[in-house]
């Protein structure tokens, strides 16, 4: 286990809207957050509708489809509930739908230059 | 990062007009200056005033958060003026200024500035922030304004 993984974690966001990617990125680096990577994504939900029309019928099912990112973070364990708050400061509670669905992982190893 | 462990009382004011840019600038300058120490206000003032000709930092919404990095500033600090009426900030986003965050500190704290100017951001980006700052008579309620919208924010 390489010495910088000690108590990092890997901070997962799903966003519904694409537009509060740059509200999120001012509360990193308020946060002393000094990196993420955000990927363009398409939810389950919105390749249905989309691309699937036998299951259109039953697309409610789904949610809205409105396309959304995804963001990585390693960071320490200290930012991970401010991070959680962050993230409910901005989209809204995490428990209403259409929000966007956060998650943690532990790094049980890190390599590479962290700026 | 909280913004009341930046700013000070002193550093905080409400103009009642304010003649132009440069003359803010240099205002604010001799003030930071003065409350900072270790660096001439006219060396700070150079530093603000070539920040902004590489790309003026006025937003569409009235505010501007000039910024400058030294060597010979010990601490991060930031000076908030509220001008009545406004200033010409020389900006293509913004017809007039009313909200100047002016942000400076030493150069090998790059990240504390960063996240100062998030801070800063992130406070006047909320509903309703800008308009109750924008109400404050005097520097002492403005200071105790930000403070409280600080709070708001984890």
């Amino acid at each position: 286990m390489s010495e910088a993984a000690g108590g990092n974690k890997l901070f997962v966001i799903i966003l519904d809207h694409a537009d509060l990617v740059d509200e999120l990125m001012t509360g990193f680096l308020d946060l002393g957050v000094r990196g993420a990577t955000v990927i363009e994504s398409r939810g389950m939900g919105q390749i249905i509708r989309q691309d699937m029309p036998i299951f259109a019928g039953l697309a409610s099912l789904f949610g809205e489809a409105t396309g959304s990112r995804m963001i990585f973070s390693v960071m320490p364990v200290s930012l991970v509930e401010p991070v959680f708050a962050l993230v409910e400061e901005v989209v809204g509670s995490l428990d209403q739908a259409n929000t966007a669905m956060c998650f943690t992982i532990p790094v049980d190893q890190f390599r590479g230059i962290r700026h | 990062m909280k913004l009341v462990d930046f700013i000070k009382p002193e550093l905080v004011f409400v103009f009642d007009s304010v003649e132009s840019r440069d003359g803010l600038l240099s205002s604010v300058s001799d003030r930071l200056a003065e409350t900072l120490g270790g660096i001439d206000a006219t060396e700070l003032n150079r530093l603000l005033v070539e920040r902004e000709a590489q790309g003026d930092t006025a937003t569409p919404e009235g505010l501007a958060l000039p910024h400058a990095m030294s060597d010979r500033l010990q601490q991060t600090a930031v000076a908030v003026a509220l001008v009545r009426g406004g200033v010409d900030f020389r900006s293509q986003r913004a017809r007039r200024v009313d909200l100047v965050f002016t942000l400076v500190g030493p150069t090998d704290k790059g990240w504390e500035h960063i996240r100062l100017l998030a801070r800063v951001a992130r406070i006047c980006h909320a509903p309703g922030a800008l308009k109750n700052l924008r109400a404050a008579a005097d520097g002492g309620e403005l200071y105790q304004r930000l403070v409280e919208e600080d709070e708001r924010h984890v």
